[in-house]
């Protein structure tokens, strides 16, 4: 065997990976073995357990994810979700329990590669990254197929921005620093002699992203505060999917005092896969020389990619600090439009990640080397 | 394709079945097992007459293959190799005809136990960098002794290589050896034209492979991650499409190896750009440079030498990283300049615990929960531990190999192999405590697995195989001396550095206390924290009484002690030109920075003197060292905000103006002010409690009655009360977290003696940190205090706004409705 060396890289990993695509009920099988949804007080939370309650969906197991804060405000949407279908068996658990066993045993007398439709819409970064590390590290094997519903209107709207602009900079969505968890899904690299660097992916409201900021590397809030440039931050700063929504990137650069000398990365909120290659090509500029880590405060399709992302490259740290409390009425109102993504069975995700970075020789078949 | 069974099924091709006996050369050999068949060829298990075990390759073929002198000549071939204690011996060969009647070449050689690589390879977890370049260096040598012999295999590759338990000359039989177990492709090499050589190709597949097995196991250290990367280039290198630049030869490609293994341990120098690129020896990656910029005249050196256990606190930034990893003996040696290390008095072996628990076991907060996961948690720390002292020894083994000889190395690491992992056997050709390291980190992997997975999954914790329990550390410490007496005097210190709520929480301290706070003959302790962050009671409830059996150093309050004044200056002074020679500059610190000179006759006066709005007031190096409240990251940035808003460069040879110094010094410090809003927890109170506490100070700088005796403007950062209160008994549930908040960040610092107290929690004299009061455009410098009881402190943590206002008016009015509870009037 010979021929030129190539590398796996990660743009190979996610070339067999979906993209959204919008959510088509007669385009997807109607049956699944489990649905996962997440009780949260925004509308949409709710939307597909509208399609359970019509009938054009059927489930046998629910997973339904409910949070410590704002639990009056959840009220509606648990309801519903239990409601909306005859389920074989309902499971409720908080988001800081047993996610991943309580979907292992739900599963597990299940034949075959168990259907599982994991929906998004009302989940928070925090819970995306637990649902997304539970599927990729249980030996379970699945189909993940996860539902995402976009909202009708996003808060805060353009209006708030202009009119009570430090309002909305200094609250956001949500009040106060609640835990700092530096150990989400992947706790990453901490060596000593190389550099902290934190790559911010912020939403809106200052306190939890400069908390981060603060705990890894104190410096980088003089540089927010300030306005200086700083070598230790680089911002991935969403870009809405729609039109309408684009000046929300010059709001967000506002409120976290992005100026022309920040190191600034401009990524789809909606392409998760770009979330990834951007972190990738930080990764690959400064694994020698920097600690990396990312807050993922973003969109949840950001988080989808952070958690994916730290999962192939478990020397990058994720940190995610929630809130003291969310803003319900601040949220955002309305059902828009619905997305769908398939993945491969998680079996195979796993091992398509694992071949990141390995070699093959050109002319044969993917790490055939080995064993040979 | 190989077979573990006996496979007497149909279509088999030479119809041979177990108990038949082939009579070849004269001599009977009975089958006992097929064990491997792929191309008309296959491998028996068999045993001759005289009952020695031989494997039988059968090939099958014509007749015409099969004349006398090709049979002699591939039994001269694999004669030639006898020497190499990686082939076999070939004892004979012979034409054959089988019960089904087919003709073959049966080739009879030595019987050798082993697992073939490419299964052992996919057993192999703990694969490392040390393992894999042991194995290239013995794969390269198997080729070497090929090429010597004028051969070629032809067919190298991971099925026809087992991996032994074999004694090499001069090594241990513990020793993993590959052994080439087909010798019927051997082929005179000078017969071949080039493209007819396939070793050094095989060789490469197999690199390929060990590198693709090492990159899937996702290794998270350092060396392994840099490791790939060199490897990624050798490989790169050998596949080069020209075969002329290639790299070809065993030689070159062991070489290259071990240059990239080298160079993973010790990244090569990177001169300092600018003389402050680093504001925390965490980030210097280089031990070199490390030794370069750090200056001697700390003034706690002296104090943490010798055998005595320590604790050396501070906050973040107050330069005990730097120190750590200064005195652990990887950074000695590289240190040419270094102490006489009987003056060090021990050999140090740095744990971080940022790098190696705050990730790790942060997470477990709770007691009850600690104890449920109590055996994985002494684990993991002692393995840890483990790991970071076979590192240090691998650094000595290197160099100083007279203290650390290859016999000692491997009696300890067969002690630990048989300890830790029964069935683990070591390759030669590489440091034994490399791979031993290797075994043990990923032994940690493992028990850090187990407790993410238990977190995380809520997976029922699994048993840990072979867990070192709390008693591991001293004996392995004890087989490591015994092994090499140079230990017995220069005793293994573990410098714990960081053992700090929140980096390690008090319920896992708790557990881990037992082992770092026991005392034994075998290793000593230092421990860093930050002020308040290490804990001292374990989880059978037994409290270590600290000023007794053990040094206490407070950073802090060591500098801002005022004996050690003169020492401080020296230091702040020391550390910039240690970092000004270690970037090239010509210039001195006195030269840039010039001394603090006041007509006034000091910056207390100059301050509310005629010229108090010159900015001209914080300047030169004594006021500069005087900023600092121990907290040495203070001292690097102000240094650094002046260099650059004085556009030093490295020719510069002027004094930077005061008013330069003076701005940079006030930006630093509302940049250090402002951080505080943002820290987590309590930041909104830290800084609003400096906000009143400093803008106190500043006020009765310019409006209190000047000190009756010396006519001096009272300066007064400092709070003092009226006796020793216990933080933890005296300061009320709601604000007893703030004000450990606020030792632990540094913004205040405690000022008093332990005077053998038990504990550390005694609050009494708090002094605010330096750096917050040029933002206020307050003096520095204390000449009087607030001396208040433990009441007015609470307020202070309760209500800063309203205590801090009635402070003042209690000092600029002197209100006599005020009663005072204790001491002199203000």
């Amino acid at each position: 065997m010979t021929g030129r060396l190539v590398k796996v890289d990660l743009e190979q990993i996610l070339a067999g990976l979906p993209d959204p695509r919008p959510f088509d009920i007669n385009d997807v099988s109607p049956s699944f073995d489990a649905v996962i949804a997440v009780a949260g007080f925004e509308e949409r939370a709710t939307s597909l357990a509208d399609m359970f309650a019509s009938r054009r969906l059927t489930g046998k197991h629910l997973l339904l994810l409910e949070y410590p804060t704002n639990v009056n405000d959840n009220q509606a949407s648990k309801q519903r979700w239990l409601a909306c279908h005859n389920w074989t068996s309902t499971r409720q658990v908080a988001i800081s329990e047993a996610i991943a066993t309580t979907l292992e045993d739900m599963l597990r007398n299940e034949a075959g590669v168990p259907r599982v439709l994991i929906d998004l819409s009302g989940a928070s970064n925090l819970v995306v990254v637990k649902l997304m590390q539970a599927l990729l590290e249980l030996e379970l094997n699945m189909e993940p197929i996860f539902f995402y519903a976009e909202a009708e209107v996003y808060n805060p709207t353009r209006e708030e921005v202009d009119d009570d602009f430090e309002v909305v900079a200094n609250e956001g969505l949500s009040t106060g620093v609640g835990e700092l968890d530096v150990s989400v899904a992947r706790s990453g690299l901490a060596v000593d002699g190389l550099q902290p660097f934190l790559i911010a992916i912020p939403g809106w409201g200052r306190d939890r992203i400069r908390a981060i900021a603060s705990e890894v590397a104190p410096e980088i809030v003089d540089s927010i505060l300030d306005g200086s440039a700083s070598s230790r931050v680089a911002w991935i700063v969403g870009v809405p999917r729609l039109e309408e929504n684009q000046w929300r990137v010059e709001a967000l650069m506002r409120i976290h005092g992005l100026h022309d000398n920040a190191r600034v990365h401009r990524v789809e909120t909606f392409d998760y896969k770009a979330t990834m290659l951007r972190l990738e090509s930080l990764f690959q500029e400064m694994q020698n020389s920097h600690n990396l880590t990312v807050a993922p405060l973003g969109s949840k399709l950001q988080a989808l990619g952070c958690a994916m992302y730290c999962h192939v490259r478990p020397a990058v740290r994720a940190v995610l600090a929630t809130p003291q409390r969310y803003r319900a009425e601040a949220y955002s109102s309305g059902v828009g439009a619905t997305w769908q993504m398939t993945f491969p069975t998680t079996r195979a995700l796993r091992e398509r990640m694992r071949s990141l970075d390995t070699l093959d020789r050109e002319s044969d078949g993917p790490d055939a080397s080995a064993g040979s | 394709m190989l077979l573990d069974e006996d496979p007497s099924g149909p279509g088999f091709v030479s119809g041979l079945r177990t108990e038949i006996e082939l009579l070849l050369v004269g001599i009977r050999y009975r089958l006992i097992r097929l064990c491997a068949r792929s191309n008309g060829a296959e491998v028996w298990q068999t045993l001759d007459e005289f009952g020695s075990t031989r494997a039988v390759k059968i090939e099958l073929c014509g007749p015409e293959a099969l004349h006398q002198e090709a049979i002699r000549d591939r039994v001269s071939r694999a004669r030639r190799l006898e020497s190499s204690p990686y082939f076999p011996t070939m004892t004979n060969a012979c034409a054959l005809e089988t019960p089904s009647g087919t003709t073959g070449l049966a080739s009879i050689v030595e019987w050798i136990e082993g697992t073939p690589l490419s299964t052992w390879l996919a057993q192999q977890p703990a694969f490392g960098p040390h393992t894999m370049v042991g194995l290239i260096s013995q794969l390269c040598e198997i080729v070497e002794a090929l090429f010597e012999a004028d051969l070629e295999h032809l067919d190298l590759h991971m099925g026809n290589l087992l991996v032994s338990p074999t004694s090499l000359p001069s090594h241990s039989e513990q020793d993993l050896v590959l052994r080439v177990v087909d010798l019927s492709t051997l082929a005179d090499r000078s017969g071949l034209d080039w493209t007819q050589r396939h070793d050094i190709q095989g060789v490469i597949n197999i690199l390929l492979t060990f590198h693709n097995h090492l990159t899937r196991t996702r290794p998270d250290d350092r060396v392994s991650l840099r490791f790939l990367n060199g490897s990624e280039e050798m490989l790169y290198l050998m596949t080069d499409d020209d075969p002329g630049r290639a790299l070809s030869s065993p030689q070159a490609i062991r070489d290259g190896y071990q240059g990239v293994l080298y160079r993973s341990q010790s990244p090569s120098v990177r001169w300092l750009g600018s003389p402050f690129e680093y504001l925390s020896a965490e980030q210097i990656g280089d031990d070199t440079q490390l030794v370069e910029v750090f200056s001697e005249h700390v003034p706690w050196l002296e104090r943490l030498y010798g055998h005595t256990p320590t604790l050396l606190t501070g906050p973040r930034g107050c330069g005990k990283t730097t120190l750590f990893r200064w005195l652990s003996k990887p950074c000695q040696l590289t240190h040419r300049a270094a102490p006489d290390p009987e003056e060090i008095g021990f050999t140090g072996v740095f744990i971080s615990c940022r790098s190696v628990l705050h990730n790790r076991l942060s997470h477990i907060r709770d007691r009850e929960r600690a104890q449920k996961l109590r055996s994985h948690i002494v684990a993991y720390f002692t393995l840890v531990v483990t790991r970071e002292t076979l590192n240090t020894l691998q650094a000595m083994e290197l160099g100083e190999a007279d203290v650390v000889p290859r016999a000692a190395a491997l009696e300890v690491t067969q002690w630990l192999t048989a300890r830790l992992a029964p069935n683990e056997r070591l390759v030669p050709k590489a440091s034994p405590f490399g791979q031993a390291a290797e075994m043990v980190t990923h032994l940690a992997s493992q028990v850090y697995m187990a407790l993410r997975q238990e977190r995380d999954l809520r997976k029922a914790l699994p048993d840990v195989p072979a867990v070192p329990d709390e008693s591991f550390l001293e004996e392995l410490f004890q087989v490591t001396t015994s092994a090499m007496p140079h230990f017995r005097e220069q005793r293994f210190a573990l410098l714990i550095d960081d053992y700090s709520t929140p980096l390690v929480s008090e319920a896992v301290q708790a557990i881990l206390n037992r082992i770092i706070w026991s005392r034994n003959a075998a290793y000593t302790v230092k421990v860093s924290s930050e002020n308040h962050g290490a804990t001292f009671a374990d989880d059978l409830g037994a409290q270590i009484d600290i000023t007794r059996e053990m040094r206490v150093i407070d950073c802090g309050r060591d500098y801002m002690y005022r004996p050690n004044h003169a020492r401080s200056r020296q230091f702040a002074e020391d550390l910039l030109n240690k970092h000004l020679q270690a970037a090239a500059f010509v210039a001195d610190a006195e030269t840039l920075l010039g001394r603090s000179v006041y007509e006034e006759g000091s910056i207390g006066e100059a301050l509310v003197g005629p010229r108090a709005k010159d900015n001209t007031h914080y300047h030169g190096i004594d006021v500069i060292a005087h900023l600092c409240s121990g907290d040495i990251a203070t001292l690097l940035a102000i240094y650094s905000q002046i260099f650059e808003m004085g556009d030093v460069t490295p020719d510069s040879t002027e004094r930077i103006p005061n008013r330069i110094q003076h701005e940079a010094i006030e930006d630093v410090s509302r940049r250090m002010y402002a951080r505080l809003q943002h820290h987590h927890p309590y930041g909104p109170k830290l800084h609003i409690i400096v906000r009143e506490f400093a803008g106190l100070v500043a006020k009765l700088l310019r409006e209190a009655e000047p000190h009756s005796d010396t006519g001096k403007p009272r300066q007064v950062p400092r709070i003092e009360l009226d006796g020793d209160y216990d933080l933890h008994e005296e300061i009320p549930g709601d604000v007893s977290g703030l004000m450990e908040e606020l030792l632990r960040r540094g913004v205040f610092i405690e000022m008093t003696e332990s005077r053998g107290l038990r504990t550390l929690s005694t609050i009494s004299r708090l002094a605010l940190r330096r750096i917050y009061l040029p933002a206020f455009k307050a003096s520095p410098y204390k000449n009087e205090a607030i001396r208040r009881d433990i009441q007015w402190l609470i307020g202070l943590l309760r209500n800063p706004e309203a205590t801090c206002r009635e402070e003042y008016l209690r000092w600029t009015k002197r209100s006599s409705d005020v009663p005072l509870p204790f001491g002199e009037q203000p």
